[in-house]
């Protein structure tokens, strides 16, 4: 599910116009991205968690030519679920 | 964590207030837009948001664990779970504070092909003593293995010395070289070919004097009068036959050169000299004794009234029943003793052997220094060697790195810099860029400018980290750590 099924699926529950969805849509990520950006945690009732974790600076070896990589320090965003998503998410018949 | 947590309820705020809409279409929004996700998360999708990321459904295999309590193994089940991939722009956008760092390969290939040039343009002199070192003792395994007497042993060593001798007055000779001398030397030079055939009886002179011939050809012309006494000298020496360092002093040219024969032999090398002299002269009965033990034992197991003679009195002495006892332990001390008598025996060629090649050793580190303490003798020393491919890697390595301890470090590349701040120290540095702490002393040297004291930097001083020698900085070589740590105390004994 791309972008735009997202919002059309949005949409057709809403009964909205799929551009004010899509508006509302971008205004939340927006909003989201900028708290990020501030290193603050932003949690979901029943969704989860996220926030932004510091991955320390590393040494990296090349395997073959076994030269050393500084890998300098970096901020990612984390994604951690709540657990009523994880318990949902057990009733699920996983296939293989 | 203290974080400030955001919870939807703020979500839905801030929302609201942006996309002017009420906060219960707001809420509604966002309630939809979970559902929807999770919707198709269930459904086995994955769901893309712009700009955001990509949410996907992953499937953690079931696997075994320990119950830390209990001890027992448990198989924690399989179970699915959400996992998110930022997207580029959030990604980007998070990582602003750090996005100016750049990962640092810390070991390129070029880091030392620099260096090398320098160092053997250095050691080129020292190739070239090598070499003729490698030829002298050629030549004295020849006349060893035509006679080996202990002659030979003092031999070798005056050839030693001829090669101490010759590398110092290119130092001093230099500047009062004069073309009466060369003439003088061509005359004596001739003398000394016609002197040759009457020594032939003497299968050792010859090769000497081949040996010193040889010499002159690759050294300066001026040096071949030091040749020629120390050529006479051994002729002289052989006639004597007694073996001293005194005899330099007999001989009046030597001794009317600029320097004195003092300068040329170090004490440390005379005293070696002697005590090697004790030394061989303790072993000559001590070899001689087991000869005779040999060939007693020898006469006792081949010669059959001899074996006779000694089971007879053994016999007498003990009864029946030990007599076969002993007999074997007398053939176990038999062999015992052969086999530790053999290298016994031999020892005074494997002694000789390796202490001429010390003392080349020490000549070479010797011109090394004064090479690089007068660098206008080489290119006169150049000019008589040729390039020769064949060196000792290994005193290679060691040489140049007493050179690099030893000089003056210039710093000129950088690997990096850093700010201080509360909390840092140089060591820390050093033990982050080079691996130990101990190295600290190379980054305080190299922004000594704007460092008034080590102890305590002040916050805000941009700090240049060099770029060094990997073999400075080897932290297995004890080397290093010691110059670091002399280093150390001169600068921290400078503060008190």
């Amino acid at each position: 599910m791309n972008h735009k099924e997202l919002i059309a699926s949005m949409a057709d529950k809403m009964n909205s116009p799929k551009s004010i969805v899509a508006d509302l849509l971008e205004k939340t990520i927006e909003t989201c991205t900028e708290l990020l950006a501030d290193d603050k945690t932003i949690g979901f009732q029943s969704f989860g968690n996220f926030e932004v974790r510091k991955k320390e600076e590393r040494l990296s070896v090349h395997p073959s030519t076994q030269n050393r990589t500084l890998i300098p320090p970096k901020l990612v965003v984390y994604f951690k679920q709540s657990n009523i998503l994880k318990e949902k998410l057990k009733d699920l018949p996983h296939h293989d | 964590m203290i974080k400030d947590k955001i919870s939807s309820q703020e979500i839905i705020d801030l929302v609201s207030s942006k996309a002017s809409v009420s906060k219960r279409a707001a809420e509604e929004f966002l309630k939809v837009m979970i559902a929807s996700i999770e919707e198709a998360l269930m459904a086995g999708e994955v769901v893309k948001i712009k700009n955001f990321g990509t949410f996907k459904l992953q499937w953690n295999e079931p696997r075994k664990s320990v119950n830390v309590h209990t001890g027992e193994d448990i198989i924690i089940p399989g179970y699915s779970k959400i996992t998110f991939v930022p997207d580029v722009v959030l990604k980007n956008v998070v990582n602003e504070p750090f996005a100016h760092l750049q990962p640092v390969v810390l070991d390129g290939d070029n880091n030392e092909t620099d260096e090398v040039p320098v160092d053997e343009v250095a050691l080129d002199p020292l190739r070239v003593l090598n070499e003729q070192a490698a030829d002298i003792k050629g030549l004295l395994a020849d006349i060893q293995a035509l006679s080996p007497k202990k002659k030979q042993i003092l031999v070798e060593e005056e050839v030693v010395l001829i090669d101490k001798v010759t590398p110092e007055p290119k130092r001093i000779e230099i500047q009062d070289y004069d073309l009466t001398l060369l003439d003088a030397v061509e005359t004596s030079k001739a003398e000394n070919h016609v002197e040759e055939p009457v020594l032939k009886p003497e299968n050792e002179e010859v090769f000497v004097s081949q040996e010193v011939t040889e010499l002159k050809s690759e050294v300066s012309p001026e040096i071949d009068t030091k040749i020629e006494h120390v050529t006479a000298a051994l002729e002289k020496d052989d006639i004597i036959s007694s073996y001293g360092i005194p005899k330099y002093d007999d001989d009046d040219e030597i001794e009317s050169e600029p320097t004195a024969s003092e300068d040329y032999v170090p004490s440390s090398f005379l005293d070696h000299q002697i005590s090697l002299k004790k030394k061989r002269k303790w072993l000559i009965p001590v070899a001689s004794l087991l000869l005779l033990l040999i060939v007693l034992f020898g006469l006792y197991f081949l010669f059959p009234p001899v074996t006779g003679y000694i089971d007879r009195s053994w016999s007498s002495l003990r009864s029946a029943s030990t007599d076969a006892k002993q007999n074997f332990s007398m053939t176990e001390m038999f062999n015992t003793v052969s086999k530790w008598a053999e290298p016994k025996k031999s020892e005074p060629e494997v002694v000789v052997v390796p202490k001429p090649k010390q003392m080349i050793d020490s000549i070479v580190d010797d011109s090394i220094s004064t090479m690089i303490q007068n660098p206008t003798i080489n290119p006169v020393v150049k000019s008589t060697t040729q390039p020769l491919i064949k060196t000792v890697p290994v005193k290679k390595t060691i040489d140049s790195l007493q050179i690099m301890l030893n000089g003056p470090r210039v710093y000129k590349k950088f690997i990096g810099s850093e700010r201080i701040s509360s909390g840092s120290r140089l060591t820390l540095m050093a033990k982050k860029y080079y691996k130990k702490s101990d190295f600290w002393v190379y980054i305080y040297e190299a922004n000594k400018a704007s460092i008034p004291n080590p102890d305590n930097i002040a916050a805000g001083t941009l700090i240049q980290i060099p770029k060094l020698d990997a073999r400075l900085i080897d932290a297995s070589n004890p080397k290093c750590i010691k110059k670091a740590l002399e280093l150390h105390d001169l600068y921290v004994k400078k503060r008190q």
